[in-house]
């Protein structure tokens, strides 16, 4: 879960563990793409509207490393 | 929130920076900057769902007030996000993405969208047959969710919202009414013929501000502003189309000068009418009684093309 707003990311993360998932949340793009070259995950969530690597950008990277991994971009 | 592929989102962020502001007082900085913090708040209070989401998983089967709370805060979430949504829409709104469009389908997705509440029932009226309609789905669902929470909030008793849609001269016409039984009483508040218009106008407060005491002041201290009605407005005249409101309360509207109590309206009593501009006493409000037929009507009229 990529998203700038602690709060956000903890909403989500809360409801998702609760349904069973397993969850890590990072709060900005650079630091997603770093992890995503250490972890694979099965789906991951990314605000659009991210500082210095946006949310389109750090899709586009996280895909190389993490290719299986269904991105579902969000956005107000 | 909601969720498209990464493709289709870069063209949405090149359109938003396309859209111009079709309100023309305001200008474009103003648009953007109103679409910048709505953006923002949209987020925060997305977040605040997401947590009302997971109390009521936890809490939800627990305490009746715990739950009543919850929806409470839910609602409120809903009408605040649509506020911001109508203030973004008015400030800049995007170029309608004209598309094969089927009327049934925006009227089913309007209706979904509004939520009516439990005292009103839906019914529809749509000609067989009608034609599809180049137009952006997305944009006509937001005018006419705004139009029949018009008719609600026109009608606080509740009642039946009526629509209809029929094919007329190269058009598309859909009505929205909430029209009362043919015997009996509803309670409605009355906009005399005069200021039907304002309905149509932004920033006009309340559904009521067009009743006043002789003192001149409003009768009926209701929240929100006619922005939603604006919106409709325009998107509708985007598609080349035309909104009208009309008042169903011919010249037999009138007011009752009794307190208001929407828990128990008050009943109509034959005889006692004092005019719209009845003498109410300023700290209470008013019940608005009409025999039949009575309330606000909202056409909307779309070219078929």
């Amino acid at each position: 879960m990529v998203d700038d707003d602690p709060d956000g990311c903890e909403s989500f993360k809360d409801i998702l563990e609760a349904k069973g998932y397993k969850v890590g949340t990072t709060l900005s793009g650079k630091a997603a793409i770093e992890i995503a070259r250490e972890h694979r995950y099965d789906m991951i969530l990314i605000d659009m509207k991210l500082p210095t690597i946006n949310g389109l950008q750090t899709y586009l990277a996280v895909r190389e490393v993490n290719p299986q991994a269904v991105a579902v971009m969000m956005t107000a | 929130m909601w969720t498209r592929s990464a493709a289709e989102s870069a063209k949405e962020v090149s359109r938003v920076k396309a859209a111009q502001p079709i309100a023309p007082e305001m200008s474009p900085p103003m648009g953007r900057l109103i679409r910048a913090v709505g953006h923002d708040l949209r987020n925060k209070l997305g977040v605040m769902k997401n947590s009302i989401y997971y109390l009521n998983m936890r809490l939800g089967h627990g305490d009746e007030k715990v739950q009543k709370h919850l929806q409470i805060m839910g609602r409120e979430i809903g009408n605040a996000n649509r506020l911001i949504m109508d203030l973004m829409d008015f400030a800049l709104a995007k170029e309608p993405v004209l598309q094969k469009t089927e009327i049934k389908a925006i009227v089913a997705d309007a209706l979904s969208q509004a939520s009516l509440p439990s005292h009103w029932e839906a019914a529809t009226r749509l000609e067989d047959g009608l034609p599809s309609l180049m137009a952006d789905a997305r944009q006509l669902q937001r005018a006419f969710t705004n139009i029949i929470l018009k008719v609600v909030e026109g009608a606080p008793e509740g009642g039946e919202l009526q629509i209809s849609a029929r094919e007329q001269d190269g058009f598309v016409e859909v009505g929205f009414g909430a029209p009362g039984p043919s015997t009996g009483l509803r309670t409605r508040l009355i906009i005399p013929e005069e200021n039907l218009a304002e309905i149509l106008n932004p920033l006009r407060r309340g559904p009521s501000t067009s009743l006043r005491t002789s003192s001149g002041e409003a009768l009926v201290s209701a929240g929100g502003t006619s922005l939603g009605i604006a919106v409709s407005k325009r998107l509708v005249e985007r598609h080349g189309g035309t909104i009208e409101v009309r008042s169903l309360a011919g010249p037999f509207g009138f007011a009752q000068d009794r307190p208001f109590d929407k828990r128990r309206p008050e009943p109509f009593v034959p005889g006692h009418r004092t005019g719209p501009y009845g003498t109410v006493p300023k700290d209470q409000g008013l019940v608005a009684g009409l025999r039949t037929g009575e309330g606000m009507a909202f056409t909307v009229r779309l070219p078929l093309r």
